[in-house]
């Protein structure tokens, strides 16, 4: 028999096929701007609109498109800036010791017991809209976790003989922790990147629903609330966004799985 | 147990200061006008100069941040600035509905969780094994805002059973068992959007410690002195994966907030989620700040009484190391 593992991550690579698609050839499947009304409201999905059009005669294909693409950069940039921030920290932590441990784990404490998505919207609604301040905002909040991954993997690993051999030839903490360290824990943080990706999707669409995301990118959460009047009139308009985005994010997670290991362990 | 207690509970007005400081920094900070929230778009200079002194906005934010912390430490959150009534009247008719979401989806969750998950261990079938994570996976992914719709969609539009919004029908006064049923009735939904993507995670969770657990020595024993399958996984694999699974639990319970505040929009729910959308949308500072406080101080209390139930699990915690 398949193993299950193969079967949950072919599978999930299944479900992200759609968004895959869409940051490869969106600009080729999606040419024009979703916020260009030249369509017929209303219209039902057929082979001209895959996925029919909105109220304002949006193309809802166009739509989905542009958002998956923006969901999987948002979750990019995140995750750029929450792992580098993570590691960065997560190494210099574990390898000094002493006063800039306690320093920097007070510090993630302090990032934790903050309730994230409060203090995300306190931020993106009061200091800016843009995408990028939602990136830079959600990245500054979510390095804690990784940081506690790494740094107790280097608490294990500082006292490694290899580590202590590169020690007694004279290597400083810096080349340490980039020639050596790095690479060792490197593939820890890896195996947990698409949950922290789907975090971020997740949050995006959020703030986007409640109005809070940049109004001048498509998002799907946009889309959804957007929707919510035509439950009756036009289930199109409220179907395929949210399925997309769902099929994304359990796509992600699915990818992950590892054996006898899933999901909610984190 | 009484130092223990005593130290954690010590601990919550500290970590309530930290929320609290850095989100009025944040929010003071950033640029936004409160003045327009305080007497509409269109004010004269005379007005607008007398509004900003009538509430100290012009002083620097030290001097007004002093001002503010000492109020809070007296129980005085001050007055809104969008519903001109003090803080805490605005809020505390807005901490019961949010509590009715959050608590029952907290135990509902949690206890359906264990249950399920327990069942796809049980059974070593090769379907159920790989189809429930899939399911839950499936489920956990579903954006709480488009679950509550389609939840709306079928229970509300196609079988006419529930309620499509608010707390309670405002066509009919109804009082007593009514009202109450009443209440249910429109509760039922929200509730369950926030059951279900709760129920997701502990399920997975449930699932992977306990099919670790039973690869363990001590569980072959147990089934080779005779017990059933069902029973070892009850009385001897279930105990010893309830510590993680407590821990993880913990952490989950700041993701209430964004489930309520979701939740609430979606449903018209008059709790604090939604309110917070109002108070941010009219740049309401005090309202705002009040709101954070609210929702972190009920995270917190649930995060005491979690390692409170983890320090009953544990029959490792020595008491005495914390006096």
């Amino acid at each position: 028999m398949v193993s299950k593992i193969w079967i949950s991550r072919w599978f999930g690579i299944f479900l992200l096929l759609p968004s895959i698609i869409s940051i490869f050839f969106g600009w080729w499947m999606a040419p024009t701007s979703f916020f260009i009304e030249s369509q017929e409201a209303f219209q039902v999905p057929s082979t001209e609109f895959l996925m029919g059009t909105d109220d304002l005669g949006r193309d809802i294909f166009s739509g989905v498109v542009q958002g998956l693409r923006n969901s999987i950069f948002v979750s990019l940039g995140v995750t750029f800036i929450s792992y580098t921030l993570g590691i960065a920290l997560g190494i210099i932590s574990g390898l000094l010791g002493g006063i800039t441990d306690q320093l920097c784990l007070k510090f993630s404490e302090i990032i934790m017991i903050l309730p994230r998505f409060l203090i995300i919207i306190l931020a993106t609604s009061f200091v800016g809209q843009g995408i990028l301040i939602l990136i830079i905002v959600l990245g500054l909040f979510s390095w804690t976790s990784i940081y506690r991954i790494i740094r107790s993997e280097i608490l294990s690993l500082r006292t490694r003989e290899y580590i202590l051999a590169a020690k007694a030839l004279g290597s400083n903490v810096g080349r340490i922790s980039i020639r050596h360290l790095f690479p060792a824990v490197f593939p820890t943080a890896a195996a947990i990147m698409p949950l922290s990706m789907c975090h971020a999707i997740m949050t995006e669409a959020g703030l986007s629903f409640l109005g809070l995301g940049d109004p001048e990118i498509v998002s799907i959460g946009y889309l959804i609330s957007n929707s919510n009047q035509f439950l009756f009139s036009g289930w199109w308009i409220f179907t395929f966004p949210g399925l997309l985005l769902t099929m994304t994010v359990a796509g992600l997670m699915l990818v992950m799985f590892k054996e006898n290991e899933s999901a909610g362990s984190l | 147990m009484g130092h223990y207690l005593l130290t954690r509970i010590s601990q919550i007005p500290i970590t309530l200061g930290i929320i609290l400081g850095i989100s009025f920094f944040l929010i003071h900070a950033a640029p936004g006008d409160p003045v327009a929230a305080l007497a509409g778009d269109f004010v004269t200079k005379e007005y607008r100069d007398l509004i900003i002194q009538h509430y100290g906005l012009d002083q620097p934010l030290i001097t007004q941040s002093f001002k503010y912390f000492k109020n809070v430490v007296t129980g005085d959150f001050g007055d809104s600035y969008y519903f001109k009534a003090p803080v805490f009247a605005v809020i505390s008719t807005r901490v019961l509905p949010t509590l009715l979401l959050i608590v029952p989806s907290v135990v509902l969750s949690t206890f359906f969780g264990i249950v399920l998950g327990m069942l796809t261990v049980r059974f070593k079938s090769y379907t159920i094994g790989i189809g429930i994570p899939i399911l839950a996976t499936i489920i956990y992914a579903l954006p709480t805002f488009w679950l509550g719709y389609l939840l709306i969609l079928f229970f509300s539009i196609k079988l006419n059973i529930f309620p499509i919004q608010g707390m309670s029908n405002p066509r009919y006064s109804l009082e007593g068992l009514e009202y109450y049923i009443d209440v249910f009735k429109h509760l039922a939904l929200p509730l369950l959007t926030m059951v279900l993507t709760q129920l997701a995670q502990v399920v997975l969770l449930v699932k992977s410690r306990l099919s670790e657990e039973i690869q363990r020595p001590y569980f072959k024993t147990a089934l080779s002195k005779g017990l059933k399958r069902q029973s070892a996984i009850f009385n001897h694999a279930l105990p010893n994966a309830m510590l993680p699974i407590v821990t993880v639990l913990g952490t989950r319970f700041g993701f209430l907030i964004t489930g309520s505040i979701l939740t609430e929009t979606v449903f018209a729910w008059p709790g604090l989620g939604r309110l917070m959308i109002i108070a941010i949308e009219v740049r309401d500072y005090p309202l705002v700040l009040g709101i954070l406080f609210m929702l972190s101080l009920i995270i917190l209390i649930l995060n005491l009484i979690t390692d409170l139930i983890y320090t009953i699990l544990d029959p490792r915690i020595n008491f005495g190391s914390y006096g």
